[in-house]
């Protein structure tokens, strides 16, 4: 299973919740950002124009507003000024275009041009200071030769024009940079759009895809826990739960299906085994039972047909001694009524009726009552509530089980019962005990009978504190102590095929420990016998009691 | 002579009953009285009983155990177990040890009746050894074609009952077998059988496997081997007798029960002289060089060797062996039916006329002097002489159908 599968899911949706948030977060920021970008570009692009376009305004115009005043000097004085007032008046005229070209100049890297600009206003200084130059010249022969003031005044002129020229050009040439820069500004907002709604539309389909994957990824495995649900429903046990190894809350929920599966399995095969064990149980015991019950009911059939024939036969004396006490005083009748009474009593075999008659009684109430016992022993024995825990009588169900198992262990020892008439009554289930000590005598008779002699079962209850206990001991055998850890494993048997299955002791264990909190353990001796020790828990029943 | 039986159980109570109940037979019956095999075993009567009535379980010796001294010491002694359980296992101990299983609690007349026929039987065969022979019958032969037939069919996956059954029923040592088995007691419901089909699904398939295969209750044989004594033609005959005695009982509207009976002793009628031949070969020797015809009717020659003829000794195996009185009758006196108690038309009858139809197609006239084939007195008290040509005619039928 993937790194991704012991992420619990929790954990997933919150890792991309947040990755989500994240990308939105960070395409807001990359949004805000090229807003503000945009915006500063702009600023900057405005700015940058309007301070070109008022700077050279200011200088066009000062130079245009001086080059009119020397014009008007000049076209005053018309040629005839002196040569101090001309001065006097041109000069600081003069001098403010000279500071003009000057700050023209010096104030070049502040305008911000680009390479082609500079080159253009660089040309515009020239021209500026030719202009200057030009201007000059034309003040100074305004007052020596005025003929020459026309010709100068054209170059001054024509310079101004050409100064003129290469402003409106570095204008028109800032206007164009100004809008095309914007357009650029503009341009790139756009691109920054693109970007945005493409990261936007892959963060979109992440997302989905995350999902899809996440839902495929949970469906798959609970849909299948859903599938070995419904077959657990449906009775099938033998389902395999898939998603068991994953790190998160399927991967729990697989595995809380898989344990409630094999709980019911569990649950199914201690059923099915208590069943078979108690099947087992009912088949050696039915046989033994048919043998104790028909044995007596042989003898009492017997005894009852021999009654019947012998009432037929005193029937038959009495009636003869009814004819010879009617025909007491008749002296014939008298004789032939005797001699029918001697006949009568010499087919009757009088003697043997009189002896056999009494014991024949006894012996068939005996016989009633054996078959009786059997019987109380049976129904007692058979317990079909085994499920439900019941206040019993240890003692009693003891007795109980040595009555039905008797055919088991009578031909081979004999039973010795030691019970603790001052056993408190316990809570458990009567059922499973009565297998369970059954279990226990047949396996002690068993043991008893490999030894080819006749033996001793001894079977003993008492008080231990706040444990009952049962000891069933057989002078049997014994248990060789290679096989001793064994003997509670399901399946291991030393016994011949068709005398036990190996199950017996496998499920008296589990009967003991796990459906009682007691204790069942071995104590033997190879060629002495062996002593199982049932430990059942008084507290315990107690406290079920008062439940 | 009065016969001496001795019963065997553990519970005194038992032996009680049966004693008050038995007191009637104290003129016919010597009874012994024993609380364990122990104690039966030192009795100093042992090897001269003539029957041994025990139970199955006891403390120390068990009822098998007991039988099996029984047979060491006094192999011709009548043994009959009367128990209330018995265990599979045990039942297997049982074959070749107990003639008879009765289940408690019996009917003491059934008890009585099971005796006194056993006893009957046993002392008409007069000769000891014959009685021995009878009461420890080893393996009887089967033809390999039915035998290997038998075991490929039980070794089948799903061997079918009805084949099993159909193949028993053509085997005389098998069909006696299987009905011997069947009515122990543990197999079910307790009752005397005369049908091998039900004997065969009351033991079902695994118990005729293990009888057959493993306690070798037929032996195969090749037919050759019993040509010297003219028994190559026995199971064709038996089959053929059995068929018809079958279809005459079913002429006369005989009952289902009489029908299977008259089958079945038309099947074993001739079980004696099995037994004689495979158990005294030499004694059955001499009866067939002393017998002028090749056929299986050698009457007079039995008569003359032997302390008693086939018929007797077929019959008390089949008394042994539990099966109805109807069956031991006619085995007993299917060449004498005159022999018979009763004035009716019984299996006995069935399978006499049956006999004597298919000795015919042997070569014998029916009214052939000096063997009564057919005794016509008989068969003129029953009034069912005159409804010979009609049963000659299903035999024919029947032969050409073969």
């Amino acid at each position: 299973m993937s790194l991704i599968a012991r992420v619990p899911i929790r954990t997933k949706i919150y890792l991309v919740s947040i990755i989500a948030v994240a990308m939105l977060g960070l395409l807001a920021w990359i949004f805000l950002a090229v807003l503000s970008s945009q915006r500063v570009l702009l600023e900057e692009v405005e700015s940058g124009k309007f301070a070109k376009v008022v700077a050279l305004y200011q200088q066009f115009s000062m130079i245009s507003r001086t080059h009119a005043d020397l014009l008007d000097i000049l076209h005053v004085q018309d040629g005839l000024l002196a040569e101090e007032t001309l001065y006097v008046e041109a000069k600081p005229r003069l001098l403010d275009l000279n500071r003009i070209v000057e700050q023209m100049d010096e104030h070049r890297e502040s305008l911000g041009f680009s390479a082609a600009d500079a080159m253009i206003y660089d040309i515009l200084i020239e021209s500026a200071q030719a202009y200057l130059a030009a201007i000059v010249r034309t003040v100074e022969v305004a007052s020596v030769e005025v003929d020459l003031v026309d010709r100068h005044m054209h170059d001054a002129s024509e310079a101004f024009k050409s100064v003129e020229t290469g402003f409106g050009t570095l204008m028109e040439r800032t206007e164009k940079a100004t809008s095309q820069a914007i357009a650029e500004a503009r341009l790139g907002a756009a691109d920054a759009k693109a970007i945005f709604g493409l990261i936007a539309l892959a963060t979109a389909i992440a997302l989905l895809f995350c999902g899809w994957w996440l839902a495929r990824a949970a469906s798959r495995d609970l849909h299948s826990i859903t599938g070995t649900m419904a077959a657990l429903a449906a009775g099938e046990r033998n389902v395999a739960v898939s998603g068991l190894d994953r790190g998160d809350e399927i991967g729990a929920m697989a595995r809380a299906t898989e344990a409630f599966r094999r709980n019911l399995e569990l649950a199914e095969i201690e059923r099915s085994e208590n069943q078979a064990q108690r099947m087992e149980a009912l088949g050696i015991l039915a046989g033994g039972i048919a043998h104790e019950i028909n044995t007596p009911v042989q003898f009492v059939g017997d005894n009852v047909r021999f009654l019947k024939d012998a009432c037929a036969g005193l029937g038959g004396v009495l009636r003869a001694c009814q004819a010879l006490s009617a025909g007491a005083g008749d002296g014939s009748d008298r004789a032939a009524a005797l001699q029918s009474l001697e006949q009568a009593l010499a087919g009757a075999d009088l003697d043997f009726l009189v002896e056999e008659i009494p014991p024949s009684i006894d012996q068939s109430l005996e016989g009633i009552d054996r078959i009786a016992e059997i019987v109380r022993a049976i129904k007692e024995f058979s317990h079909p509530d085994e499920a439900d825990m019941t206040v019993s009588d240890i003692n009693q169900m003891i007795e109980t089980t040595v009555t039905v198992s008797r055919n088991q262990w009578k031909y081979v020892a004999e039973m010795a019962l030691n019970l603790d008439h001052s056993l408190p009554p316990v809570v458990c289930r009567p059922g499973q005990i009565n297998q369970v000590i059954l279990n226990l005598i047949v396996n002690a008779a068993q043991a008893i009978e490999e030894t080819g002699q006749q033996g001793r079962i001894d079977i003993l209850t008492r008080r231990d504190g706040s444990w009952l206990e049962i000891a069933v001991s057989d002078s049997g055998c014994g248990i060789p102590e290679k096989n001793l850890e064994k003997i509670f494993e399901p399946f291991f048997t030393t016994k011949a095929v068709g005398k036990g299955t190996g199950q017996g002791l496998a499920i008296s264990h589990s009967v003991i420990t796990r459906k009682h909190g007691g204790t069942l353990s071995v104590d033997t001796a190879v060629g002495c016998g062996t002593t199982f020790t049932i430990r059942l828990p008084l507290e315990q029943s107690a406290d079920s009691e008062a439940a | 002579m009065k016969a001496s039986i001795l019963f065997v159980d553990d519970e005194p109570m038992l032996l009680q009953g049966l004693r008050r109940n038995l007191r009637h037979m104290r003129d016919e019956w010597e009874m012994l009285f024993a609380e364990s095999a122990e104690e039966a075993l030192h009795s100093s009567r042992i090897a001269d009983l003539d029957a041994v009535v025990t139970d199955m379980r006891m403390p120390g010796m068990g009822g098998a155990a007991f039988l099996q001294r029984v047979v060491e010491r006094n192999p011709r002694a009548v043994r009959i177990v009367l128990s209330g359980q018995i265990d599979k296992e045990n039942a297997y101990d049982l074959i070749g040890v107990g003639h008879q299983f009765l289940s408690k609690p019996c009917d003491i007349e059934v008890l009585i009746g099971t005796l006194r026929r056993a006893l009957a039987l046993r002392s008409a065969l007069v000769d000891e050894a014959l009685q021995t022979t009878v009461a420890n019958l080893g393996s009887l032969p089967c033809p390999s074609a039915v035998y290997n037939e038998l075991v490929a069919e039980l070794d089948r996956e799903e061997p079918s009952m009805n084949r099993i059954a159909q193949i028993v029923s053509r085997d005389l040592g098998l069909t006696a077998t299987v009905l011997h088995i069947a009515s122990f007691g543990f197999f079910g419901s307790h009752g005397r059988l005369t049908n091998p089909v039900q004997a065969v699904t009351r033991l079902g398939v695994e118990r005729v496997k293990a009888l057959v295969l493993s306690h070798g209750v037929v032996t195969e044989y090749q037919e050759d081997n019993l040509k010297d004594m003219g028994l190559d033609k026995l199971w064709q005959h038996s089959v053929r007798c059995a068929c018809l005695a079958q279809e005459i009982a079913k002429d006369m509207e005989l009952g289902k029960k009489e029908i299977e009976q008259a089958f079945v002793a038309g099947l074993l009628h001739d079980i004696g002289a099995l037994v004689l031949a495979t158990n005294m070969p030499d004694a059955f020797r001499k009866v067939v060089q002393a017998s002028p015809r090749e056929d299986t009717i050698r009457l007079e020659a039995e008569r003359l060797t032997l302390p008693t003829i086939h018929g007797t000794i077929g019959a008390y195996l089949a008394a042994l062996w539990g099966l109805p009185d109807p069956v031991v009758e006619a085995i007993a006196y299917h060449h004498e039916p005159s022999m018979g108690n009763s004035s009716d038309f019984t299996p006995l009858a069935a399978v006499h006329v049956a006999e004597g139809l298919t000795q015919a197609v042997h070569g014998c006239r029916p009214d052939e002097p000096g063997i009564k084939v057919l005794d016509f007195d008989y068969l003129n008290a029953l009034g069912v002489a005159d409804r010979l040509a009609s049963w000659a005619k299903i035999f024919a039928d029947h032969l050409k159908a073969e």
